[in-house]
Order: C-alpha cells, then structure tokens, then sequence
C-alpha cells in the first residue's frame, strides 16, 4: 500500500468515528490551521514529503515481521500526533483561531492516538502524555527567547528544534519495538528520524526566516546576535528590516543552517540504509544533495534560498 | 546578431528568474515595481497613465538584467505576475501550498 493511501484510510477511519456534529469540522481542519488555502485537500496533498505524516509506514517497509494490526495502529497514532501538534501550533501561533468545536474536534484526536499507541504497546500509559509536554514546554522556551530576541548558540537552536519534535517520535520507536527490533534497532530508528526532523525543521527556519522575524520571533535573527555580538540586530532594528537582512546575510547564519540541515539529512540517510529503510534513506539522501546545492548558492548569493521560495508559484506559472 | 537568450522569450523568462534569484536588489525592484501597478481594472478600461508608466519601467529593467530584446509585459500580464509575486495568489490546480508545508 502507497504511504499516502495509508494516510487517507487513518484520517477518513478517524472521521468515520466522530459524533456527526463534528465530522464537517474534521474536513475542514487543515484549512482551518491554515495548512492549505481550499477546502476538502486530502492530508496526503498538504506536505511537500511523506515522511511527515508517513514516517512509520516508510520505517515498516524494513521490517519483516510488521502485522498489518501494528502498521495501521502506528500510523494512526503517529499522523493525529501531528495533525494535533500542527493544529496545537498554529493556534498557539495566532495563525489559526481556536473555537468550542475545534477544541473538542483535537480531544478526539489526542483520544483515537493515544487509543492507537495503546493497542500498539500494551502499556497502560501513552507516552504521548509526556512528550507532549515537553514540546509544548520547547515551544514556550522557544517563543520567550525568540520574541526578546537574545543572543542564542547553534547549540541551543539545536536542542530547542529537537524538543519541539518530541511527538515525532514515539509511533514508530513502539512499532520498531512492537515488530521485533531490538534496542539498537531502534535507536537507530530514533536518530534517523531526529535527522529527517531537524533536517526539515533547519531548512524550513532559513526558508520562512523574513516572516518570522515580522512576526517578531525569528531564529536567525537571535543566531546572527549570538554568532556577531549582542550589538549585531537590535531588537529596536525591527522598523528597518533591510538592516537587519543586511545583517543577518553578513553574519552567515543561514549558510550554517543549511548546512546543519544537510548533516542532519545525511545522518538520516545513513541510519535509514543501515535499518534497511531504502525508501527513507533515498528520499534523506537527496535531502542532503539539495540542502548542499542550497548552501553553495546561498554562499555565493546571500538570500538566494529565500528569494527562491518568494518566486516559486510565480516561476510555476511562468516557466512550468 | 541575435542569440537564443535575446529571442526567445521562455529563455527571457529564465534568465529574469535567474537574475532576480541572484541579485536581492533586483528581486526587490521587481516586486516594488510590480507592487506600484495598480490591481483592479475592468477590460474595457483603457490602461491608466501613471500604469502604463510603470509597466514600461518595469519592461526597460527586465531587459536591461536580462540583456535581451524582452518584447514588454502586457497590462494583464503584469497584473497575473503581481497578483502572484506580491498577493500571493496562486493556482490552486498546482498544490503550491506543498512549497510552504515542507515537513
């Protein structure tokens, strides 16, 4: 089965089972949250990659012994982890706006993905009760710091990324676990998929960084003060955003971003190939040559990466 | 004598692209110069002046970073390529959406 069918058949299983009053607001989510601009998208349409909402279904091509109970309950959990995490962060974000059906629509899900991570594991707690804390605690932190606009190390833009991921995680290491893969295994599995969420989550910081920093909280911003002095980009300096990208384009942070994302991509890749995973580990491996070609231009052209994503639909358009 | 570039008009069009990608002040000018065009006019509208202005200024730049004989946008071209560049309004047909939704 295509990972996107996966994705399909777990969300409409999951709409299936809502009180009827909340089935519409279902179909509406990804609009809501601002994912997509039209109604009625199917989430396998919404990301650029299938490993979002997919990972354990890619994971599980390498897995022998997987039932097919243990594969759906995995991405199930997994995708309304995200779908929830998503939701959760762009309200949370002001993008999205939060209402008495919305909030009850995400109780059904964190309610159906801890009923799924259940069954996976036999447990009686869901993991996902802690790890959700401690990315919402990551997201806290992160906000804080990037809204006063401190002087922060790569270090700790690294450490508050990967918190922020937490829920990325726990579906695939219990089917890892659930399908006999023993505790290097899935170790293995852990750190390959920490690189793909890094990878994505690095490249995606650099891409969005000018938004972000009108919306008064960007990441290389607080890098481009941590790498330059406290005296580089004053948060007094937000009226004068060409300052600030002249800045932040001098001080060369975004080349470093790009480039941590490609070693976190080519970590990925490697772990994925040593598991097995040819799927996961072709699609990280070419992660990696675009996040190289990426940081080569952005080298020569500073802002080249951004400039790039601003013409997108416009050369899609124009030049097919 | 003619190149390929300076004839044919999708080799302009990437070599506009290619400019702008690579020079911010370019990429800048574009989108002001877009930006300054005015958005609504009904067909039967005759092109305002102060339009048309900026329509041709827009053309002379494009042919002098592309170095090429670009025959000039028309007045609902411009518009398309504004209501993209500067409304961000798209195709909804073409999934752009996947662009910002990377992971």
């Amino acid at each position: 089965m295509e990972i996107s069918t996966h994705v399909d058949a777990v969300w409409s299983a999951f709409c299936g089972s809502l009180p009827e009053d909340l089935q519409n607001e279902a179909g509406q989510l990804a609009r809501r949250v601002g994912l997509v601009p039209i109604p009625d998208v199917p989430w396998s349409n919404i990301f650029k990659n299938e490993v979002t909402l997919g990972a354990p279904a890619l994971l599980a091509r390498a897995m022998p012994s997987v039932s097919h109970e243990h594969l759906m309950c995995s991405v199930t959990a997994h995708m309304l982890a995200i779908v929830n995490a998503f939701a959760i962060d762009r309200m949370l974000d002001r993008q999205a706006k939060s209402s008495a059906d919305l909030s009850r629509l995400l109780d059904h899900v964190r309610t159906r993905r801890d009923r799924a991570m259940l069954e996976l594991t036999c447990q009686e707690t869901s993991p996902y009760l802690d790890v959700e804390c401690s990315s919402l605690a990551a997201i806290h932190t992160e906000r804080i710091l990037l809204e006063h606009c401190r002087s922060l190390t790569f270090e700790d833009y690294a450490q508050l990324s990967l918190g922020k991921q937490a829920v990325a995680f726990p579906a695939s290491l219990a089917l890892a676990s659930a399908s006999g893969w023993d505790d290097r295994q899935v170790s293995a599995v852990k750190h390959a998929l920490e690189g793909i969420v890094l990878g994505l989550q690095y490249h995606d910081d650099v891409v969005d960084w000018e938004d972000d920093w009108r919306d008064g909280r960007a990441w290389a911003v607080c890098l481009c003060r941590g790498v330059a002095g406290a005296d580089c980009v004053s948060p007094h300096a937000a009226g004068h955003p060409e300052l600030v990208r002249q800045q932040v384009h001098q001080s060369g942070v975004l080349v470093t971003m790009l480039n941590m994302s490609r070693r976190s991509f080519r970590r990925a890749a490697g772990l994925a190939a040593v598991l097995g995973a040819n799927r996961l580990a072709t699609w990280a491996r070419e992660q990696e040559r675009n996040m190289a070609k990426l940081a080569a231009r952005e080298t020569e052209s500073a802002g080249y990466v951004v400039r790039e994503h601003q013409l997108f639909n416009w050369a899609m358009e124009v030049l097919g | 004598m003619n190149t390929a570039q300076q004839t044919d008009p999708q080799a302009q069009l990437r070599s506009l692209y290619m400019s702008l990608l690579t020079k911010q002040e370019r990429f800048d000018e574009f989108k002001q110069l877009l930006a300054m065009y005015p958005t609504v006019q009904g067909e039967e509208e005759v092109e305002p002046a102060d339009a048309a202005e900026v329509r041709q200024k827009l053309n002379q730049r494009i042919r002098e970073w592309t170095g090429s004989s670009f025959a000039g946008l028309s007045s609902s071209q411009i518009q398309m390529w504004r209501a993209i560049v500067v409304d961000n309004r798209f195709n909804v047909a073409l999934s752009p959406w996947k662009e910002s939704n990377m992971y």
